[in-house]
C-alpha cells in the first residue's frame, strides 16, 4: 500500500513537472506596422492586452511544454513579451531590425493629425483585420 | 577670469582640449552638442598668438570646421522633424487614416469566417503574371461600399470588399478574384488619386514646414474628397469602359476567367435591379449592364 502511494506521488509530481511551461527568450524584434495589438491568444479576434506603435521593442519567446518547444502558434503567430505584457503577434509584423516608422520619419507631420487613443486603438485593429498577401515568382 | 586666462595659456590644457575634440559626441534633437559647448567656452581669437607659436593653427581650423559640421547636423535634424511625406509614403498613411475615421460607417471591425479570398486572389494574380505585388483586403460588414480600392503606395494595393455584397450574390472565389482584379486595374490607372488630389496637396509632397504652420484644411478637404468618390460620385463611363475593355483583353485567352467575369457582371446587374440596398451601385460603377454589352462578343455576320 505504501509502495503504491509513493508511486502515485511520483507519477503526479512527474506529470506536474512535464506540464510546466518554460518560456525562453529567442531574440529581440520590433513591431513594424503603424499600430497593433498584443493578443491574449494567437487569434486576430482575441482580447487585446495592449496597443503598440511602430518600432516598439519586443522579446520573441519560445514555449516549452511537456518536452515540446514551440516558436510558432496557429501557423503565423509569435509569442512575445513587451514590457509587462506577454502575448501574441503575427509573425509578419515583427522585424529583426528597427523599422523606419512613419511616426519617426515624419514626426511633426504625424503629430499634426493629433490622433486620439480611440483612433490609435482602431488603427491597431485595422492591422488585425487586413488580409495581407504578396505574390511571388513561381 | 585671471585664473581662467592662466589656464588657457597652459599648453597642457590646450592639449587636453584637442585630445577631447577627436571624440565626437553628438546630441539628440535641439540640444547643443558637447563639441559646440566646448567651442563656446574657448575663444580661439584671444589665444591666437599662443596657438601660432605652437603651430596649432591648423588644428584650430580643423576644430572649427568640425564644430560647424556638428552644428549643421543638429540644425538639419531639427528641420527634418518637419518633413512632409513623399507621395508614396503619404497615400498609405492617409488611406488607413480614412479607414480608421470611418470605422463606424464601414463596419470593418467584425468577426467573419476565413473565406480564403486572399490566397485565391494571390494565385489569380500570379497566374496572370503579376509578381511582387503586395495587397491588403479589408472586409466590410456594410453595403455602403461594395468594393473599392484605396491608394496604398507603389506596387501595393488596398482593397475594400463588402461581405453582405458578395454573400447576397453567392459569388465564387474566382468571381471575387475577377472583381478584385477590376479594382487592381483601376488602381494601376490611378483614377482615384487623380479624383481626390488637389494642387495644394501635390505641392506639399516631400516638402518641409519648419517655422510655419501646416494647413490641415488640405487634409480635411482630402477626407471629404475620399467620401465623395467612394460614397457618391464614383467613376465615369469613360473610366469604366477603359477598365472593362482592359479586363476583357486580359481574360480573352482564359475562357474560365472570362466566363467568371461575365457571370459576375450578370449577377451584379441582377442584384442592383432587385435589391434596394444596392441601387446606388450604378452611380459608383456605371454600369454592369453596359459593361456586359461592351465585352459581349459580336455575332458573326451571316452571309
Amino acid at each position: 500500500m505504501k509502495a503504491l502511494f509513493v508511486t502515485f506521488i511520483c507519477l503526479l509530481s512527474s506529470s506536474l513537472v512535464a506540464s510546466e511551461i518554460q518560456k525562453r527568450q529567442l531574440r529581440t524584434g520590433y513591431y513594424n506596422q503603424m499600430f497593433g495589438h498584443i493578443h491574449q491568444t494567437p487569434s486576430r479576434y482575441s482580447t487585446s492586452l495592449t496597443n503598440i506603435a511602430c518600432g516598439h521593442p519586443l522579446r520573441i519567446m519560445s514555449i516549452t511544454q511537456a518536452g515540446q518547444t514551440r516558436t510558432l502558434f496557429n501557423d503565423r503567430w509569435k509569442f512575445i513579451s513587451a514590457g509587462p505584457y506577454e502575448g501574441y503577434l503575427p509573425e509578419k509584423f515583427i522585424s529583426t531590425e528597427r523599422p523606419e516608422c512613419f511616426q519617426d520619419k515624419y514626426a511633426r507631420f504625424y503629430e499634426a493629425f493629433d490622433l486620439s487613443i480611440t483612433e490609435m486603438h482602431f488603427w491597431g485593429r485595422l492591422y488585425d483585420h487586413f488580409l495581407i498577401e504578396k505574390t511571388e515568382l513561381q | 577670469m585671471i585664473v581662467y586666462r592662466i589656464l588657457i595659456k597652459s599648453k597642457l590644457f590646450l592639449l587636453l582640449v584637442f585630445l577631447c575634440s577627436f571624440v565626437v559626441v553628438t546630441s539628440h534633437g535641439d540640444e547643443v552638442s558637447r563639441i559646440e559647448r566646448e567651442a563656446e567656452l574657448i575663444d580661439f581669437q584671444s589665444i591666437r598668438d599662443v596657438l601660432k607659436s605652437d603651430n596649432l593653427e591648423e588644428e584650430v581650423e580643423k576644430r572649427v570646421e568640425e564644430v560647424q559640421e556638428v552644428r549643421q547636423e543638429r540644425v538639419d535634424r531639427t528641420r527634418n522633424l518637419y518633413n512632409i511625406p513623399s507621395e508614396e509614403d503619404f497615400w498609405p498613411f492617409f488611406s488607413e487614416y480614412w479607414l480608421v475615421s470611418n470605422q463606424t460607417v464601414l463596419k470593418w471591425d467584425f468577426r467573419k469566417p476565413d473565406y480564403g479570398i486572399e490566397e485565391s486572389f494571390k494565385k489569380f494574380l500570379e497566374d496572370l503574371g503579376h509578381y511582387e505585388v503586395e495587397f491588403r483586403i479589408l472586409l466590410l460588414d456594410s453595403p455602403n461600399i461594395t468594393h473599392a480600392y484605396l491608394p496604398a503606395g507603389p506596387n501595393r494595393y488596398l482593397f475594400l470588399l463588402s461581405v453582405p455584397f458578395i454573400r447576397s450574390m453567392d459569388l465564387t472565389r474566382l468571381e471575387i478574384s475577377t472583381l478584385l482584379y477590376e479594382n487592381f486595374i483601376r488602381a494601376k490607372s490611378r483614377f482615384f488619386e487623380q479624383k481626390v488630389s488637389s494642387e495644394k496637396l501635390q505641392a506639399l509632397f516631400g516638402g518641409n514646414f519648419h517655422g510655419e504652420k501646416i494647413n490641415m484644411e488640405i487634409f480635411s478637404q482630402l477626407k471629404r474628397n475620399y467620401d465623395k468618390v467612394l460614397f457618391e460620385d464614383g467613376y465615369t463611363f469613360q473610366e469604366q469602359f477603359q477598365v472593362t475593355k482592359q479586363l476583357d483583353n486580359t481574360f480573352k485567352g482564359r475562357e474560365n476567367i472570362w466566363n467568371a467575369y461575365y457571370s459576375l457582371l450578370g449577377k451584379i446587374d441582377n442584384l442592383i435591379k432587385t435589391n434596394f440596398l444596392y441601387t446606388h451601385y450604378s452611380q459608383i460603377y456605371p454600369s454592369p449592364e453596359l459593361q456586359k454589352g461592351w465585352i459581349r462578343p459580336k455575332r458573326a455576320r451571316e452571309f
